[in-house]
C-alpha cells in the first residue's frame, strides 16, 4: 500500500513539478561485526539442490560477494536422511546432486534440517516443507502499458497477463509467484510476489480463495509480447519464510517521503552459539513447485479478464 | 487563592460589548481596552468580547489593536451598567501617514502568556510560499520552536512533540490530518482564515487533549457591512471566497473554496489506461452567524477537504468539521460560549474506484470521528481578575482500518474492530493582576477517559523476550470482553501555571508549567506522517500520553516597541510515548499491540525571536537550539536516541520591505539541522538482491545533511481588479532561489541491474542487483510562480 502512494505521489510529482530528485551520494555507516550469509532454498522437483554461503560486505561495496569455502554443509530430514552438500568449484556455492534421474529431494510434509559448519561456527536451521495448489490458467489480454509497465526498452504495447490458482482450504498456506519470460525470471524488485492464503497480507480473510488480483497479475513491470513464453512457478514458502520475503521486499523499497526506520530482515538461521559475535543472515526455504507454461498467441488472448 | 473579597464591592459598575472592525463587522480578537485615567484595562476574547467592571466615574478608554488606528472613548459609568460596541479602523495603507503611533501595543511584554505565536493573516500572506500558495502551516513552521521532519511533510513538531501532540483547531473543531498533497499545502484557505495562534506552553486550562501545543485557527465570520468576493488564480489552486451580510450589522456568512487543477492540465498527457486518473485536493469552507441581539450570538461554521488520487487503483482522504457556536452573555460580566461539534477524518483505499469489477477488488477504509459539546464561561470579577470555568464531554468513534476483498465474486471483510471512547473534562482558570507588574494565572484541569472495545475479546501484553518471531518481544493474550462495558479508564489532573513580572517599563520575566494529557495516538512510523496512518485510542495497552513542560522566558521590546524580543528556555518531559518495533504491522492488524513499544521522552532547547513591528522593512528572526530524545524499551539497547524529529540549530528569518504603495517585497531564509536517520550496517546477497543487514532496534545511527533554502517574492498592487472594480494583485515569487537541492532522507536502493560475474562462475553469470546510497530531495530546483489574486 506504501507503494502506491508512493508511486501516486511521485507521478504526481513528476508530472507536474518536475522537482522531487535523487542523488547517489557517499556514505559512511557504523559497521557491525561480519555476517555468515545464507540463501537457500530445497524444493520438490528433480534435479540438483543449492546452498549458497557468502560473507556480508560493507554497505554499498559494489563487488560481487565472497564465497564461503572449506564448510561442510548437510540437510537432513525428519526421517534422519542426510543429504551432504559439496562446494564443487570451490567458490562458496555447495550443490547436491541426485544420485540417479528419479531420486528427488524434497518432499511435502517433511522437515528438513540445514546444518552449516564454516569458520569454526556452527549454524542451523529448519523449514517444513509446505503444500502448494496447482495453476489452472494462464490468460492474457492485448493491453497497452500503464506507467509502471513503461520504460526503456519496454514495450509500449503487449499483453497484460494474469494466471488463475485456488488457495486449498486451511489458513495460512503462504507462497511466493515466480514469472519467467522466456525462460528468465523476472528478477526486480517489483516481481517479489508473494502472497498469505490468497491475498497479499497476513489475515484469515483470504483463505480458500481464488488469488485475488494484485496477486495475479503477472505483468506488473512489463507487457508480454507475442510469441513470448509465459512460465508462473508458485512456490510454497513457510510464514516465517514469508515474513522473511515481506520485509525483504519492504527493505529493498524503502524509499521516499514515507520511508521506515531500516529494520531488521528476520533469518532462521541460528548460530548454535548465540553469543558468538559471529551469526547469519538470509534464509533455509523448503518449496513445493507447481507451474505452468503458456506461449503468447495473439489468436488465443481474451478481450476482457474474467472479472 | 481566589481574591473573594472583590465580590462584596457594590460601587462597582461594568462595561461590556464587542470590539469590531468598521469596514467589515468582524470581531477584533485580542484588541486592548485600556482605561486612562486607571491604568487597566483588559483584552478582548476570541469573539471579540470584554467586560470591564470599575467604580463609578468617567473614564476614557483606548482601544488599540495590531493594525488598527488607536480609537478613543469617553465614558460616563453612573448610574447602570453600560454596553458599548467599539469599532475599529483598520490602519490602511493610505492612512499611514497621519496615524499617530503613540503608545503601540506592547503585548509581547505586558501579556501574561509565554510561548504563543499570533501571525496575522496579513503577514502570514506576505511570506513568499512554495507555489505562490499562502500557507499558514508553512508559515507557523518559521516560527522558534516549531519543525517539521522535512519539506513536504504533514504536520509541524512543536518543541520535540510528535505531529499528532498538536491540538489543530477549526473554529474549536479538531483537525486531525492539517495536509493537503501528503504535507505540501496546508487545509486552511487563507480567505477564509480570520486569526491563528500557537501554543507552545504555559497553556491555558481550557484547552487539553494533546501533549505539546494548541493551533487554534479562527475562521472569519464574513462581512456584515457589504458584499466581499476574494479569489485568485496560482498555480496549484484556484480560489474563491465570498462573504456578505445577510442582515447588515447582524447577520453574515462566508463561503470559501478551493480546488487544485494540476490533474485538468495535465489531462491531454494521459492516454490509454492512465486517462481516468485523478488527482485533485479541494477544500470548502463556510460560515454563517446571527447576532440575535446584544447578548446572543449565534454562529455555524463548516468545513470540508478532500485529496483524491489515482486511476484504477486509487486513494482519497480527507476531514469534515461542522462546528455551532453560541455566545451568550448573562450578565456585563459572565461571557458563555458554547459549542458542540462534529469533526471525522477518513480515508478510502479502492483497487476499482470506478466500479468497474464488483467481483475482484479491494476496499480499505478507516475513520476516527468526534462529537462534542463543550460550555466555556468567562468570569470577569474586575479588570485585574477573570475567572474562566467549563467543561467538554468529547465522544470518539475509531474505525482503525476495515477492509473487503472479494475475488470471483467471493467477498470476505477484515480489519481492526472499531473502538469507542469518551473523554470528560472539566476546568476552572483564574487570571490575576495582582500589581501592574506581576500577574498570574493558574488553573487546574481534570480528564477522564472510558475506553470500549466491540471485539468480542481483548489483548494483554506480555513479555516473552525478543526474537524475530516478536521483535518487539511481546506477545498477546487473549481474553473475553464484554462489549457493554467500559474496558479501561483513565483520569488526570493537568495542573496549569504561568507568571508574568515586569522587570523595568518594557521588560518583563515570564515563567510557566503544565501538564497535558493525550489521550489518542497517531500510529505512525515513517519519515513523513501519511494520510493513511491510523488514529488509535488509548487501551488497556496503550497508556494515555503525559508531558510536564516547564519554560522560562525574558522579553523585551526595544525602540518604543518597534522590535519585539524573546528569549525562552523549555524543558519537556514525556511518559507513555509509543514506538515501533522492527517490522510492525500497523495497518488492519487487530493485534498490532503486539508490534509496539513504549517508553518516555524528554525535549529542551532556547528559542530566540526577535521581530520587527513598525517601518518600511518588517519580519523576524527566529533561532532554536534543541534536542529532542527518547528512551524505548527494545531500540538502541534502551539508551536515549535522538528522535526521528530532532533538530539542533533551526534558523529562521523572514523580511518583508514595503518599497512603494505598489511594490513590497518579501524574503525568507532558513538554515535548518538534518534529523536522524536509520540505515542498514551491512549488506547480505539473497538470489540477485542485496539487501541491507541490520541489528534488530536501531534507530537514528546516521543524520540527513543541513538544510538551507532562501525564497523570495513582489507583489504589485493594481488599485482595479476585473472591470474596474476593486482592487487586485501580482504576486511573484521564487522558492529555493539558490537551486538548492535539499535533503530529506537518505536511504539505500537497488541499483539498475547490470550483470555482474557471480563469485568465480562466469557461465552462470546472474543479474545481480546491487544497492546504492540516495538522497531524496523533495524539492530539487528552483520554483518560481506567479500567482493573481483579487478583491471586490
Amino acid at each position: 500500500m506504501k507503494n502506491t502512494i508512493k508511486i501516486y505521489g511521485f507521478l504526481f510529482m513528476s508530472l507536474w513539478m518536475m522537482t522531487s530528485c535523487e542523488d547517489v551520494i557517499q556514505l559512511d555507516v557504523p559497521k557491525t561485526d561480519p555476517y555468515l550469509v545464507v540463501d537457500a532454498t530445497i524444493t520438490n522437483l528433480a534435479g540438483e539442490q543449492v546452498v549458497k554461503l557468502t560473507k556480508s560486505q560493507d554497505l554499498l561495496t559494489d563487488a560481487a560477494p565472497e564465497g564461503v569455502k572449506n564448510a561442510t554443509v548437510t540437510v537432513t530430514d525428519n526421517t534422519g536422511k542426510v543429504y551432504e552438500f559439496k562446494d564443487l568449484k570451490n567458490d562458496g556455492k555447495y550443490v547436491w546432486k541426485p544420485t540417479n534421474q528419479s531420486e528427488v529431494m524434497g518432499a511435502v510434509g517433511k522437515t528438513y534440517t540445514l546444518e552449516i559448519k564454516a569458520e569454526g561456527e556452527t549454524y542451523r536451521a529448519v523449514s517444513e516443507l509446505k503444500r502448494v495448489p496447482k495453476i489452472d490458467s494462464i490468460v492474457y489480454r492485448a493491453d497497452e502499458a500503464n506507467l509502471r509497465q513503461q520504460g526503456d526498452g519496454k514495450p509500449s504495447s503487449g499483453y497484460e497477463a494474469q494466471f488463475y490458482a485456488i488457495d486449498p482450504r486451511g489458513v495460512g498456506d503462504c507462497y511466493r509467484v515466480k514469472v519467467y519470460q522466456n525462460g528468465k525470471l523476472r528478477s526486480s524488485v517489483d516481481n517479489i510476489i508473494i502472497a498469505y492464503d490468497a491475498i497479499g497480507n497476513k489475515s484469515p480473510i483470504g483463505d480458500g480463495l481464488m488469488f485475488i488480483l494484485p496477486i495475479r497479475r503477472i505483468a506488473a513491470t512489463e507487457l508480454f509480447v507475442e510469441k513470448d513464453k509465459i512460465k508462473v512457478e508458485l512456490t510454497s514458502i513457510t510464514e516465517a519464510h514469508f515474513d522473511f520475503w515481506l520485509q525483504l521486499r519492504q527493505e529493498l523499497n524503502n524509499a521516499g517521503l514515507f520511508a521506515r526506520p531500516a529494520s531488521r530482515i528476520p533469518s532462521n538461521i541460528n548460530n548454535i552459539n548465540a553469543n558468538s559475535s559471529k551469526q547469519a543472515s538470509g534464509w533455509f526455504g523448503t518449496s513445493a513447485v507447481s507451474s505452468l507454461e503458456v506461449v503468447v498467441d495473439k489468436a488465443k488472448a481474451v478481450k476482457e479478464f474474467n472479472n | 487563592m481566589l481574591p473573594l473579597a472583590v465580590f462584596a464591592q457594590n460601587e462597582k459598575l461594568t462595561i461590556s460589548g464587542y470590539v469590531k472592525d468598521n469596514k467589515n463587522g468582524e470581531g477584533l480578537i485580542g484588541a486592548s481596552v485600556f482605561v486612562k485615567e486607571l491604568l487597566t484595562g483588559t483584552t478582548t476574547n476570541t469573539y471579540g468580547f470584554y467586560s470591564l467592571t470599575l467604580p463609578k466615574g468617567d473614564y476614557t478608554l483606548v482601544i488599540t489593536s495590531v493594525g488598527y488606528r488607536k480609537s478613543i472613548r469617553d465614558v460616563k459609568l453612573i448610574d447602570k451598567n453600560l454596553t458599548l460596541n467599539l469599532e475599529v479602523q483598520e490602519d490602511g495603507q493610505e492612512l499611514a501617514e497621519v496615524v499617530v503611533n503613540a503608545k503601540r501595543e506592547d503585548e509581547n511584554v505586558k501579556a501574561i502568556e509565554m510561548s504563543v505565536n499570533k501571525v496575522e493573516m496579513k503577514t502570514i500572506k506576505k511570506i513568499p510560499a512554495l507555489l505562490g500558495e499562502v500557507d499558514l502551516v508553512r508559515a507557523i513552521q518559521l516560527l522558534p520552536g516549531v519543525s517539521t521532519v522535512g519539506e513536504g511533510a504533514t504536520g509541524f513538531n512543536v518543541r520535540g512533540g510528535a505531529v499528532d501532540q498538536n491540538l489543530v483547531l477549526m473554529d474549536e473543531a479538531p483537525v486531525y490530518n492539517s495536509s493537503h498533497l501528503f504535507g505540501f499545502f496546508s487545509i486552511f484557505n487563507p480567505d477564509a482564515v480570520k486569526d491563528v495562534k500557537l501554543i507552545k506552553g504555559g497553556i491555558p486550562a481550557q484547552y487539553g487533549g494533546r501533549a505539546s501545543s494548541i493551533l487554534d485557527v479562527r475562521m472569519k465570520e464574513g462581512n456584515a457591512k457589504k458584499l466581499e468576493i476574494n479569489g485568485g488564480i496560482g498555480f496549484i489552486f484556484s480560489r474563491l471566497s465570498i462573504e456578505a451580510p445577510i442582515i447588515k450589522d447582524k447577520a453574515s456568512f462566508i463561503v470559501a473554496a478551493r480546488r487544485s487543477y494540476a490533474d485538468i492540465l495535465a489531462k491531454p498527457f494521459l492516454t490509454g489506461s492512465n486517462s481516468g486518473t485523478q488527482f485533485n485536493f479541494y477544500d470548502l469552507t463556510a460560515k454563517v452567524n446571527y447576532n440575535i441581539d446584544q447578548n446572543n450570538s449565534v454562529f455555524l461554521s463548516g468545513y470540508f477537504g478532500r485529496d483524491v488520487f489515482g486511476n484504477q487503483f486509487g486513494f482519497n482522504w480527507g476531514n469534515s468539521t461542522l462546528s455551532a457556536r453560541w455566545n451568550h452573555v448573562f450578565s456585563s460580566k459572565l461571557f458563555l460560549n458554547a459549542t458542540a461539534f462534529y469533526s471525522n477524518y477518513d480515508y478510502l483505499l479502492d483497487s476499482d474506484l470506478e466500479n468497474k469489477r464488483p467481483n475482484n477488488n479491494f476496499r480499505w477504509t478507516s475513520n476516527i470521528e468526534n462529537l462534542s459539546f463543550k460550555p466555556d464561561f468567562t468570569y470577569y470579577i474586575t479588570p485585574n481578575n477573570t475567572l474562566t470555568f467549563g467543561g467538554q464531554i468529547l465522544t470518539y468513534s475509531f474505525t482503525p482500518g476495515s477492509a473487503s476483498a472479494s475475488s470471483n465474486g467471493d467477498r470476505r471483510t477484515f480489519g481492526a474492530p472499531p473502538k469507542e471512547a469518551v473523554e470528560y473534562s472539566a476546568y476552572v482558570g483564574n487570571e490575576w493582576r495582582i500589581s501592574p507588574k506581576l500577574s498570574l494565572q493558574y488553573g487546574v484541569r481534570f480528564s477522564r477517559y472510558d475506553y470500549k472495545s466491540s471485539e468480542d475479546v481483548y489483548y494483554v501484553r506480555r513479555f516473552v523476550g525478543i526474537s524475530d518471531n516478536f521483535p518487539s518481544g511481546y506477545d498477546l493474550d487473549t481474553r473475553v470482553n464484554d462489549k457493554t462495558k467500559v474496558l479501561q479508564t483513565y483520569s488526570n489532573f493537568e495542573p496549569r501555571f504561568n507568571m508574568k513580572l515586569e522587570t523595568g517599563e518594557n521588560s518583563s520575566i515570564k515563567a510557566s508549567y503544565n501538564r497535558m494529557t493525550q489521550y489518542i495516538h497517531l500510529m505512525s512510523n515513517t519519515a513523513a506522517a501519511t494520510p493513511l496512518d491510523v488514529w488509535t485510542s488509548s487501551t488497556n495497552n496503550i497508556k494515555p500520553q503525559l508531558t510536564d513542560q516547564v519554560a522560562l522566558g525574558y522579553f523585551k521590546n526595544i525602540g518604543d516597541n518597534e522590535y519585539e524580543t524573546s528569549v525562552e528556555v523549555y524543558y519537556k518531559d514525556f511518559q507513555n510515548q509509543i514506538d515501533y518495533a522492527d517490522r510492525a504491522n500497523l495497518f488492519l492488524n487487530p493485534t498490532f499491540e503486539k508490534d509496539l513499544l513504549f517508553g518516555r521522552g524528554r525535549a529542551y532547547g532556547v528559542e530566540l525571536y526577535v521581530k520587527k513591528n513598525k517601518g518600511k522593512l518588517t519580519g523576524w528572526t527566529s533561532y532554536t537550539l534543541a534536542r529532542t530524545e527518547r528512551q524505548i524499551e527494545g531500540l538502541n539497547g534502551g539508551d536515549w536516541f535522538p528522535n526521528r524529529f530532532d533538530r539542533t540549530h533551526t534558523l529562521n528569518i523572514v523580511a518583508q520591505y514595503e518599497l512603494t504603495k505598489k511594490w513590497s517585497f518579501g524574503a525568507n531564509f532558513a538554515f535548518i539541522s538534518g534529523v536522524p536517520y536509520s540505515l542498514p550496517e551491512r549488506q547480505g546477497t539473497f538470489e540477485n538482491f542485496t539487501y541491507g543487514i541490520t541489528q534488530a532496534g536501531v534507530r537514528g545511527n546516521v543524520r540527513v545533511p543541513v538544510y538551507n533554502r532562501l525564497d523570495i517574492s513582489a507583489t504589485k498592487k493594481n488599485k482595479k481588479a476585473l472591470f474596474g472594480k476593486g482592487e487586485s494583485e501580482w504576486v511573484f515569487s521564487v522558492y529555493n532561489l539558490y537551486n538548492r537541492r535539499n535533503p530529506f532522507s537518505i536511504y539505500t536502493q537497488p541499483k539498475d541491474a547490470k550483470p555482474v560475474s557471480d563469485a568465480g562462475s562466469p557461465q552462470e553469470a546472474e543479474q545481480l542487483i546491487k544497492s546504492e546510497a540516495v538522497r531524496l530531495s523533495i524539492i530539487g530546483s528552483l520554483i518560481p510562480s506567479v500567482t493573481y489574486n483579487f478583491k471586490f
